[in-house]
């Protein structure tokens, strides 16, 4: 008999796991480019992430053979690493670094000039460098493209050479020597930027104070653009804790910026493989960060400047990024692929450039790919430069075209919502502001609309209200004087249906839960001694307390709740506030049990909630309030709403010292026991699920094992 | 008859001549160059368009005949020379019995296609290039590995010929394995035994009729395991020398069948590798997390090659074995040879990895007969367009494509009735076009001139469009009530235009009407095809097993009638072919072509119309409708060209429609396209805004509004009319390039469109700026 039940007990595990493995075993696909003829999708920065959209840029040719200007020779391109485009003579510059066999070279490094119809290159000073990495142009202006200079960053030979525009040596730099430099510090140049004055901007590898700044002259300015490090709260108790050796080691060095470079104001851009929001950067003479960017990559590899100060990077993945002035991503495409087989994915992507066309140059393991912007992607690019000139009105035609290609463009929406602000069409600069999530836009507008209501309305929203007084000082007038029993008759008869609504229980306790506003701790008190309130009302009151808050998600104004309805997880609101608390009864009434206190769970379990009065009582009010504010009377939203919280804190602090009957200071230390073991419960919970899923795994392998070699 | 050679001379002289005389003609008349520095900055030289043609002649007309009376006394004596066995039609076909190497004399133009090479130069190949290249069939095998009773994943290639090094690569036969020849009609079986693998397979080469080649190989005839060796055969290769040339020395292209169809010219293109791309896409029942980036398929079960481009053609069709099938691509450059090759390569037996772990070998081969058919075509023919119409003619003579086009231009409506998304419970309906307002739109459209619309509706059922097909057949009836909808169809009906309604009976969405425990196909390595996607509603999809897919459809089929639904857009069925396994069967690719094929014909026979998305070829014969034309290839890096290959085999025969024009970034550039492939426009709309689509799982269809496509519609519908009308539904007997972004194409009546696609650089005649016709 045992047997038998051992036996089934065992079918049934085996049936459970099957039951487990065929459920688990699931295959990730990856969504594929469109139709349009390219190998990879482009995507936009959505409210929630990234969305598709059309096609902003085509692959318009892969190079990798040229003919060298003057002869019939071809050139085929070694390891090229770096490119820059020089916008005033149409070529583009590359870093050769060259190929080695043996000792001798069969491709010397150096650096190449492609001519603007991209057939002829003209090879510069391959005499001279050992190992370049970083070429920039400087045009001087007002003279002709020979007085061009090139500057090469070489890491190899830890100078920075100054070609002229046929490639003779002019100029050297070599490590600067400065107190402020360090002597011990290595000078390994690997990119170089150069702005209007000449000030050159060296990354420096691994240099972690940042990029090197020297004049023009080779004299050691500083260091700019440095990352800061912020501590985390585990790194700060690890710190804390460690020994003086162990401290040392703990001190974390910045990481340098990857790569830069310089736009048409003279700021410095920088990217840093930092994988956060401070990857990207775009920094003001101080060195300050003028933007923040929601989408980057933890991998960028170089980045460049377009017309209108866009921003292009390139990540390790073959991703291209485009940005406009401001951080907002524009569009990404590209991706990777180790076949080399499609063309417009990348293997080991090194550089881009970007022409005043908009064409992208992508530098990759031995070839480099061209590509062209779309009719979608100009349109982009016309309204952005309208936009960003301050021509709002004229940006909305180019922005309609944008909109009516891709409906979900939200700078488009952006910008014709700004359009119509100016021209103060406030409800329909609305209505994009909203479609776009621009909460400062959408407030301005409001604000402007509301404005223009009380403008219209104040008169007769004073008359409405003078009427009113008047009305009720005359009834009260009339009352007293006993002529007319108007009030006293309505305040009789809502008597009687109070009553008469008090005979059920759980309206009377509802009635009595007002009590906890005026005088908690009276209400507190009838709570634990005349049970004034039941578990049932309790419950029901929690019921309330969540659907108030569903209700806040989906009414609160859309300045102060910029979501949409779809995005909401009842069971995220459920876990994030009715779940706390629940836990929070929990734990409390155990620590209370353990250490001090009186309460029954019961009691806790109903006083908790009746804690909570004054947000169910007023969170409605607070909710209708947030839907007449702008952002410039935000402060009144938040005093009300935090208020509500914060009274409703200091309501479950009286309640525990009055239900527990507890002085302050155990009450104090009962709340700090009870975190804790929540604290505690939730890391439980984690371990477990994390436990049981490993201990799930293992026994699906064994049994995928078992069947397969069985 | 000295006289008459020398005007055909001539006359051949003369074609490309006045060719490129007409072209410069047009060049001078009717087209300038208005912004020559413009010309920079388009793509129209990248492989995304066609490319000029190098007319020039062909001077080496493939192999040499290597006749008995030219040989030396040494190969008199190995009977290396070429023997006459069969003379047909248009060619005849020669045999070396010392080499096992068959020719094809093309009788009208001179030229020799051979199945394998008799001279080959050290400076062009490597060993490995010329051993393939000297040999009719390569075959690789699985080498038995007896210590743990299994299969290596290395396979080795055998040949028949083996080369020794020179100067010129000297060929003999490989020792190592016995051919026998037997005469059959006109044409010879090979009897192949590798006597140390322990394998047999027999080889059928002879002439059809009209002179073209067949080479076949029975899978019943093939013996593994011979003589205690258990070996298994892998692969077979067949003919790789056919159409193979020397970088450099011949002006042609390959055509490939990817997508729109594309063109690999010889002379352009150096790679290191050699590549192939399977028929019909990857096949996830074997290879299931192999996930790829292409988006376009081999479609077709075809090849061609162009040896001098109006001179000498080829057009391979795998007629059977080309669900096993892959093109292998080998290119200047790849294994350290100069040649070009194309070559079909037989997968005839599976490996996979069990559970997604163990390797393991099939027992048994997939079990098809290979069978190729090579069509030779000569001068004018021979170039993609006169191979497009030589696969048109052959589908139409083989029954295998039904001619259902009357060829009126047509405007295809895709409707977006409704759609599922989450509600703060469960799910809810959002209704983005109701039935009321789709006949406004229609209305609408009609008085602004459009005649003739095709109407798909997608989302008809009641849980919404995306990640719930298999639908339940119900009428969305928030969208219109039953009886709306029935009155809808036949309204339409009777003004001519068929009405499709779309559903999916091969990937399944979570939500759709399937038993997942039944109906869910496992692959071959036992797993599920389940897989997940980034949704907002419904995050899972399956692929199921073809014979539920058959009776799922067939159970519907009723209820169908009843709602009065004739027309079926039916998706993935198309582009779907896998392995899978079910208590302890493998059925293979074969099986599952076979069970959709029977799919169509039972809904043909029940009066249905069927219209399908990119369908592969072996579908054709029952499809009335081709959806979603590609108009580009999968953009390898080894191509040059993209060429309307597709298009123009179907243009005439079934009407075809690109996909929907809204989510193109350059929509006049789509236009000229669909106009130079003779392919009909799409559009997918909805009464209501986009952005209601932002939470569904349509969230990536990010512009339909109707109110922003309208004037879109009506514009181009009238722009592109005109254009139709000129091409009347003939054939296209020439494309021309004159020169990058600038394309006539000429029509059987010898009418003839010019497209301009760089509008910014060339001002043709005449009001329309983007395309004239030609007389």
């Amino acid at each position: 008999m045992k047997k038998n039940k051992f036996i089934r007990t065992f079918i049934i595990i085996v049936i459970a796991f099957i039951f487990i493995i065929s459920a688990n075993v699931k295959l990730s696909a990856k969504y594929t480019g469109g139709e349009n003829g390219t190998n990879y999708e482009t995507l936009t920065e959505g409210q929630n992430g990234l969305i598709s959209t059309q096609e902003a840029y085509v692959v318009n040719k892969v190079m990798n053979k040229f003919t060298i200007k003057g002869t019939t020779d071809t050139y085929t391109l070694g390891t090229p690493t770096e490119s820059y485009y020089d916008n005033k003579g149409k070529y583009l510059y590359i870093v050769e670094a060259g190929i080695k066999k043996g000792n001798d070279y069969s491709i010397k490094p150096a650096i190449l000039r492609i001519s603007n119809d991209y057939k002829e290159i003209e090879v510069l000073g391959d005499s001279i460098f050992t190992e370049p990495q970083g070429v920039f142009v400087v045009n001087n202006n007002n003279e002709t493209i020979e007085d061009d200079l090139i500057y090469v960053a070489d890491y190899g030979a830890s100078k920075v050479f100054v070609l002229d525009y046929c490639g003779n040596l002019i100029k050297e730099f070599e490590k600067p020597i400065h107190p402020l430099y360090g002597e011990s510090t290595l000078f390994k140049p690997s990119k170089i930027v150069v702005d209007s004055v000449g000030t050159m901007y060296i990354q420096d590898a691994g240099n972690g104070n940042g990029l090197v700044q020297l004049t023009s002259d080779g004299e050691f300015l500083g260091y700019f653009g440095a990352n800061y490090t912020t501590p985390t709260l585990s790194y700060i108790i690890r710190f804390a804790l460690s020994t003086k050796e162990q401290k040392e080691q703990l001190y974390r060095k910045p990481i340098a910026p990857t790569n830069m470079a310089i736009d048409n104001e003279g700021l410095i851009n920088t990217i840093t493989q930092n994988g956060n929001e401070n990857s990207l950067r775009r920094l003001n003479i101080a060195g300050d960060n003028l933007i923040k960017v929601k989408h980057y990559s933890d991998s960028f590899k170089d980045i460049t400047i377009g017309n209108l100060n866009n921003i292009y990077t390139i990540d390790a993945n073959g991703y291209i990024d485009e940005y406009d002035v401001n951080g907002n991503l524009l569009f990404v495409f590209g991706g990777n692929d180790d076949s080399g087989k499609y063309i417009g994915l990348f293997k080991n992507p090194q550089s881009i450039s970007v022409t005043e066309n908009y064409e992208i140059f992508i530098v990759d393991n031995g070839k480099i790919t061209m590509f062209t912007s779309t009719k979608f992607c100009d349109y982009v690019h016309e309204a952005i430069s309208l936009y960003q000139n301050g021509l709002y009105s004229k940006s909305q035609e180019p922005w309609e075209k944008v909109l009516q290609l891709n409906n979900m463009f939200d700078l488009a929406h952006t910008g014709i919502g700004k359009a119509y602000l100016i021209e103060e069409h406030y409800s329909e600069a609305i209505y994009h502001f909203e479609l776009a999530g621009n909460i400062e836009g959408y407030s301005d507008a409001y604000w402007e609309l509301r404005n223009e209501w009380l403008n219209n309305n104040i008169g007769y929203v004073i008359i409405i209200i003078l009427i009113i007084v008047v009305i009720t000082i005359t009834l009260k007038f009339l009352e007293k004087k006993n002529i007319i029993r108007v009030i006293s008759y309505i305040k009789n008869k809502l008597l009687v249906f109070k009553e008469k609504l008090y005979k059920f229980r759980i309206f009377k306790e509802l009635g009595f839960f007002t009590t906890f506003i005026k005088h908690p701790l009276v209400g507190f008190y009838e709570v634990k001694k005349h049970n004034k309130i039941s578990f049932i009302t309790a419950t029901i009151l929690y019921i309330i307390l969540f659907v108030e808050l569903i209700l806040a998600k989906v009414f609160t104004g859309f300045i102060f709740n910029p979501i949409d309805i779809e995005t909401i997880s009842i069971g995220s609101i459920f876990t994030k506030s009715i779940g706390i608390i629940l836990l929070f009864v929990l734990c409390h009434y155990l620590i209370a049990s353990i250490v001090q206190g009186n309460g029954t769970i019961k009691h806790v379990y109903i006083s908790v909630i009746c804690s909570f009065a004054p947000v169910i009582l007023f969170m409605p009010i607070v909710i209708l309030l947030s839907n007449f504010l702008t952002l410039n009377e935000s402060f009144i939203y938040s005093f009300f709403k935090n208020g509500l919280w914060a009274w409703a804190f200091i309501l479950l602090f009286f309640m525990i010292k009055e239900i527990q009957e507890l002085e302050v200071g155990e009450t104090i230390v009962n709340i700090l026991l009870t975190a804790l073991t929540m604290i505690l419960f939730v890391a439980f919970g984690f371990l477990l699920y994390a436990l049981a899923s490993q201990i799930i795994d293992f026994i699906k392998e064994i049994f995928v094992e078992v069947i397969s070699n069985g | 008859m000295a006289k008459k050679l020398l005007i055909i001379a001539i006359f051949i002289l003369l074609i490309p001549t006045v060719i490129i005389t007409a072209n410069s003609i047009i060049n001078d008349d009717m087209i300038r160059n208005i912004n020559s520095d413009n010309v920079l900055n388009t793509d129209f030289d990248s492989s995304r368009f066609t490319q000029s043609d190098d007319l020039s002649i062909n001077t080496i007309k493939g192999v040499s005949l290597k006749l008995k009376d030219d040989v030396s006394e040494e190969e008199l004596e190995l009977k290396n020379y070429d023997i006459k066995i069969t003379t047909r039609a248009n060619s005849i076909l020669y045999f070396n019995e010392y080499l096992n190497i068959f020719k094809v004399l093309n009788k009208q133009t001179g030229y020799v296609w051979s199945t394998g090479c008799d001279v080959i130069k050290k400076e062009d190949a490597s060993v490995a290039t010329a051993r393939s290249l000297a040999s009719t069939i390569i075959m690789e095998y699985m080498i038995y590995n007896p210590n743990d009773d299994t299969y290596g994943t290395n396979v080795k290639s055998v040949e028949l010929n083996s080369v020794l090094s020179g100067d010129t690569y000297k060929i003999s036969p490989n020792k190592d394995v016995i051919v026998d020849t037997e005469d059959i009609e006109y044409g010879k079986k090979l009897r192949i035994h590798y006597k140390k693998i322990g394998i047999r397979i027999n080889a059928y080469i002879s002439l059809d009729k009209i002179g073209n080649l067949d080479i076949q190989v029975p899978d019943n005839e093939i013996e593994e395991c011979l003589n205690d060796y258990k070996n298994y055969i892998s692969t077979l290769k067949i003919a790789p020398a056919l159409g193979s040339n020397v970088d450099g020395t011949v002006p042609g292209y390959f055509v490939i069948p990817d997508g729109s169809g594309s063109l690999i010219r010889y002379n352009q293109v150096s790679t290191t590798v050699s590549y192939w791309i399977p028929y019909y896409g990857n096949d996830i029942g074997i290879n299931p997390t192999n996930v790829t980036t292409d988006n376009q398929y081999l479609s077709l079960p075809i090849f061609g090659i162009v040896n001098g481009i109006k001179q000498d053609g080829c057009l391979a069709v795998i007629e059977s074995g080309d669900t096993a099938c892959s093109l292998y691509i080998n290119l200047n450059g790849a294994v350290n040879s100069k040649y070009n090759y194309l070559t079909p390569y037989f997968k005839l037996r599976n490996q996979y990895l069990l559970y997604g772990i163990n390797q393991t070998t099939e027992d048994e081969r997939i079990g098809t007969d290979i069978k190729v058919h090579y069509e030779f075509t000569s001068f004018n023919d021979s170039t993609y367009v006169g191979l497009a119409n030589k696969y048109s003619d052959y589908l139409q003579e083989n029954d295998l494509i039904n001619k259902s086009s009357n060829g009126e231009f047509k405007l295809r409506i895709d409707a977006l009735l409704s759609e599922s998304v989450k509600a703060l419970i469960g799910t809810k309906n959002v209704q983005m076009t109701k039935l009321s307002n789709l006949k406004e739109i229609i209305n609408e459209l009609e008085c602004a001139g459009i005649e003739n619309l095709t109407l798909l509706m997608l989302g008809w059922n009641s849980t919404g469009y995306s990640s719930t097909p298999p639908y339940k057949i119900k009428y969305n009836n928030k969208v219109a009530s039953k009886k709306e909808f029935i009155s809808f169809n036949n309204e339409q009906l009777n003004k001519g235009y068929q009405v499709y309604y779309y559903n999916d009976y091969v990937k399944a969405g979570e939500g759709g009407e399937f038993s997942k425990r039944n109906d869910v196909a496992r692959s071959i390595q036992r797993l599920r095809l389940s897989y997940t996607w980034d949704a907002n509603v419904y995050d899972e999809y399956h692929y199921l097993y073809p014979n539920k897919s058959e009776t799922l459809l067939n159970d519907n089929l009723k209820t169908y009638e009843k709602l009065n639904i004739s027309n079926l857009a039916l998706d993935s069925i198309g582009t779907s072919l896998y392995t899978t396994y079910y208590k302890n069967v493998v059925s293979h690719t074969e099986k599952s072509k076979e069970i959709y094929q029977e799919m169509l014909n039972n809904l043909e026979e029940n009066n249905m119309n069927i219209a399908l998305y990119k369908p592969f070829a072996y579908l054709f014969k029952n499809l009335d409708t081709y959806l979603d034309m590609p108009l580009y290839s999968n953009q390898y890096s080894f191509y040059t060209d993209t060429v309307p290959f597709l298009p123009y085999v179907l243009r005439g025969v079934v009407d075809c429609y690109a996909s929907y024009r809204n989510f193109f970034a350059d929509g006049n550039e789509q236009m000229l396209r669909a106009l130079d492939y003779g392919i009909y426009p799409s559009y997918m709309i909805t009464s209501g805004e986009s952005r209601q689509l932002k939470y569904t799982d349509s969230y990536y269809l990010y512009t339909t509004e109707y109110n922003h496509w309208k004037d879109d519609i009506i514009n181009h519908y009238n722009k592109l009319r005109l254009g139709y009308e000129v091409m009347n539904n003939q054939k296209v007997i020439d494309r021309i390039v004159i020169d990058s972004g600038l394309i006539r194409v000429v029509y059987e009546n010898n009418k003839s469109i010019l497209i301009n696609y760089k509008t910014n650089s060339y001002m043709v005649e005449g009001d329309n700026q983007e395309w004239i016709t030609l007389n």
